[in-house]
This record gives C-alpha cells, structure tokens and sequence, in this order.
C-alpha cells in the first residue's frame, strides 16, 4: 500500500505499473494506481496543487518550486521505496468500475525532496 | 493484470546511483507557496514596479472579471513566504482583453500626483512667469531667499500633497538661490515633476523616487556604492538564468564640462574642463550659479562617465523587499564576469499566471 499525506489528510492507494521516472530538474514520478472507494479518491483528489513551476538556477543545486494553488507539498510512501516529500502536480481518473468503489488512476509526483 | 510497483524490494528506484537511500536527483527543491492579496478579489496575476527612471511606482493587477473601479486604491501584497505589502497607490486605469477575459486595473503609487501638479500661480515679478522659488519678501515656494535641494524637495511635495519621511530625504549643503534665484522660477503651467527634474539636474546625481515600502526618498546616485550591501544575490543560488550583464564604454567620457549661470551674457559660470581626452560630457544648468558649485558639479560627475558602464539584469526568485537606491552585490565571476557593488535601478516584482514568484532586477554602476 502506498499514502500521499498533507496535515491531517492522508490518500491511501495500490501503486501500480507502469511507473515512469522523468528525471528534469527534479525527478517526477508519474504511476498508475488503484484507490479502493470514493472517500479516498477525494482525499486524494483534495490533495492536488496547481500552477506548480520548477525553475532551476543554472551553475547550482537550488532548484525553486512555487506553487500557486492548492495542497502543496506532501509527504509520499510508494509501497517500500524510500519516502519523499512530493507534490501531487496531476491525476487522471482512467476507470471507473460500473457498480464498484474502485477507481484507477493515473498520478503525476513532483519530488521535492 | 498490472503489477504493484516494486511490492516486495526496499530501498530507492535506483539503487545504481550513488547513496542508494538517498533521493536520485542531486537538485534541492525549495519549495514555496506564493501569495497574491490585491484587495479586488481573485487576481490571476500582478506586477509591481519601481525605479529611479520612472515618476512613480506602479502596479498591473490582472483580474478574471472586472472589480472596483478607477480612483479606488490599490494595494498589492505578495511573495513566496515573505508575503508583504508592496505597493500602495490609486488605480488609475482598466486594461481590458476580450477572450481569454480579463481585466488589468493599472495603479500608480503617491509621487505620481507630482506628474499631474501644475502650477498655476503666477506672483513672479522678475519677468518669467510662475511661481517664485524662492523670494526675499513676498509668497515663494521655498518660503526664503535660498534653500538646499532638501528645503526644494520638501516645498514641492508638501505642496502637491505627498507624503514623506524627511530622515528618507537627502540633505546636501549646497544652498541654491544666492546668486541668480530668479533662475529657479516654477513656471505657469509646468508640472511638479518638470520642475524637480531641472532642479535635480542641477545636483550631484540625486535622485527621487518612491519604492516597495511605500517612502519616499532624495538619494544621490555615486559612481560606485560604496556603502555595505543590502542584498548579495550570487550564481548558482538565486540568479535565473536570463540574467544579463553589459559592461558598456559607449557614452564613457574622460572629460567633464559644467557650465552655469550666465545672467548678462558675459559668460557662464564654469568647472573649466576637468579631466583629460577629446571627448567631453557637458552639464549645462542655469540653476548652477557659482564656478565653485560647477566645479562639486564636476567632480562628481567626472569619476561617473569616466568609467565604462556595468549594467546587470538579473532575475530572482528572492522574495526580499526590494527598492531603487538598494546597494547590491553582484556575486557572479563565471556566468557574467561581475563581481561588485552596484545601484539598483530598478525592480519589477510580479506573480505570473503560472504562479510563479519572481523579481526582475536592473542594477547599475561603473565597471571596476
């Protein structure tokens, strides 16, 4: 089980594949994944930033990210890879199942740290 | 039937790396939520800008939807964790783009009245027409048969109606007026602005402006600060990577002459040429009355166009209070061959649509 946790709201969901790792400035972590019922699905959906910019400054490390609106940063454990603070940047509801809870997705990271 | 990402292995997706525990990118994030409060409601985005080359401070406020109204006031406060009020003012215009729909209330801080004061007075009796300077007896600006620039300054704002500070206004000694006062007559019908413009061109390089922190100040522009930085922004912390930096000789004069006051035609005060070369910068005011004045005159401007110009804009994602007249250290050798103290001329603060908050930077001085 995987969680994506802001203050007191944590999104708990089945981390799934394919999981791309799209290394820019800073790694972003793009995976599908399952979440079991709709309370969860708007935990996480509430979870969400936007208008989130990455802007790097040449010859150094710092990379600034400023986020507009939104969640902001939290915290993300995928299954037992090692935890990161993350930002939830975007998520795409692919399924519904017809006459279940069940929700398949598509989440967008961007590692923060 | 997809597969649970990596369920049963510990540790980081890529173990190949060095340090398989850490994070894989060796970038720091510093991450920051950015804040916009204009006061009209939902603002997709703002600018705010301030400068020694401008009257006064203005702000671009763009709203989704049209809100208040012109002669409202308009106070911007943003950042990205520094979240301060930046400008204070009066909207002065609505900039309206039909599709994607949005409205720019266009605001103007305080000094901006001194662009619309026109004086209307006529009590000079020394052939010009306006309003006396100063004057022995009867009404005059001043309220005195001379006065320093900071006596001026003070006169005009009071006059037109802004505020100020007088600790944030310059005091030079030199008292104008003593010689020629009627040089320095406020004509009918010329604005606030005009009139303090000539009389700071006849100073050494001082300059008035309004900044982020909603004073006013008179400062005097050297060649090089050479007072203790304010702000040190260096490369590969906090410089964008569409800075630029122009180190200059076009205009670079190794030659000052200041000519002055020539009541009778029988020749004006003069600094006689200071310096060496064939090429001369001339400063020519009939509000310099004394050779003595031209020659402080020249002196301070020989050291100013005698070296070839730095000028540095840099962009920034600090989200310092920034202001014209700022001392800045430039710590950038590799990227853009600067490494010193210079002027901050001006500074841009905005919010984009994107969210992002970034300051906009022209800093100037001599080149070392």
């Amino acid at each position: 089980m995987s969680t994506f946790t802001i203050g007191a709201t944590t999104a708990a969901f089945t981390a799934l594949e394919p999981f791309s790792d799209k290394g820019l400035a800073l790694e972003e972590w793009t995976l599908d994944i399952e979440v079991d019922d709709p309370t969860t699905w708007g935990a996480l959906f509430s979870l969400r930033s936007w208008l989130v910019t990455q802007r790097p400054i040449p010859g150094g490390q710092n990379v600034y990210v400023d986020i507009g609106g939104g969640a902001g940063q939290g915290w993300l454990i995928v299954d037992n890879l090692d935890p990161h603070f993350a930002v939830l940047t975007a998520l795409t509801r692919n399924l519904v199942e017809a006459g279940a809870q069940r929700s398949k997705a598509t989440a967008t990271f961007l590692i923060t740290g | 039937m997809a597969a649970i990402v990596n369920g049963g292995v510990s540790g980081d997706l890529n173990p190949g790396f060095a340090g398989a525990q850490a994070p894989v990118a060796t970038a720091i994030a510093l991450v920051r939520t950015t804040s916009l409060v204009t006061g009209l409601g939902d603002a997709l985005s703002a600018q705010v800008s301030y400068g020694w080359d401008q009257v006064a401070g203005s702000a671009r406020v763009v709203l989704p939807l049209p809100s208040g109204a012109n002669g409202d006031p308009l106070v911007v406060s943003m950042g990205a964790g520094n979240n301060v009020q930046r400008f204070s003012g009066i909207r002065r215009e609505d900039d309206t783009t039909l599709a994607p729909h949005s409205v720019t209330a266009v605001g103007k801080g305080p000094l901006y009245a001194l662009e619309e004061y026109e004086n209307s007075v006529n009590t000079s009796d020394d052939g010009k027409a306006g309003f006396p300077c100063f004057a022995l007896t009867g009404a005059s600006l001043v309220g005195a048969g001379s006065g320093t620039l900071q006596q001026i300054v003070v006169a005009v704002l009071n006059l037109v109606g802004v505020s100020f500070s007088l600790a944030n206004l310059a005091n030079p000694p030199h008292v104008y007026g003593l010689v020629g006062p009627e040089q320095f007559t406020w004509g009918t019908g010329v604005t606030a602005a005009a009139f303090l413009h000539t009389v700071l061109e006849a100073s050494a390089g001082y300059r008035l402006f309004d900044s982020s922190d909603g004073n006013v100040y008179l400062e005097q522009m050297t060649a090089i600060p050479t007072a203790s930085a304010d702000f040190t922004f260096t490369l590969g912390q906090d410089i964008f990577g569409d800075s630029s930096a122009l180190n200059s000789s076009i205009g670079q004069k190794q030659a000052v002459l200041v000519l002055g006051y020539d009541p009778d035609g029988s020749g004006p005060s003069t600094s006689g040429v200071v310096g060496s070369g064939s090429s001369v910068f001339r400063v020519n005011s009939q509000l310099i009355e004394t050779n003595a004045f031209a020659a402080e005159l020249a002196a301070y401007w020989l050291p100013v166009m005698s070296r070839r110009q730095q000028t540095v804009r840099l962009s920034t994602p600090r989200d310092d209070l920034l202001g014209p007249g700022q001392t800045i250290f430039v710590e950038a050798t590799t990227g853009l061959s600067v490494s010193q103290k210079l002027w901050l001329k001006s500074v841009v603060t905005e919010i984009a649509a994107n969210g992002a908050f970034t300051q906009h930077l022209v800093c100037i001085a001599g080149a070392l």
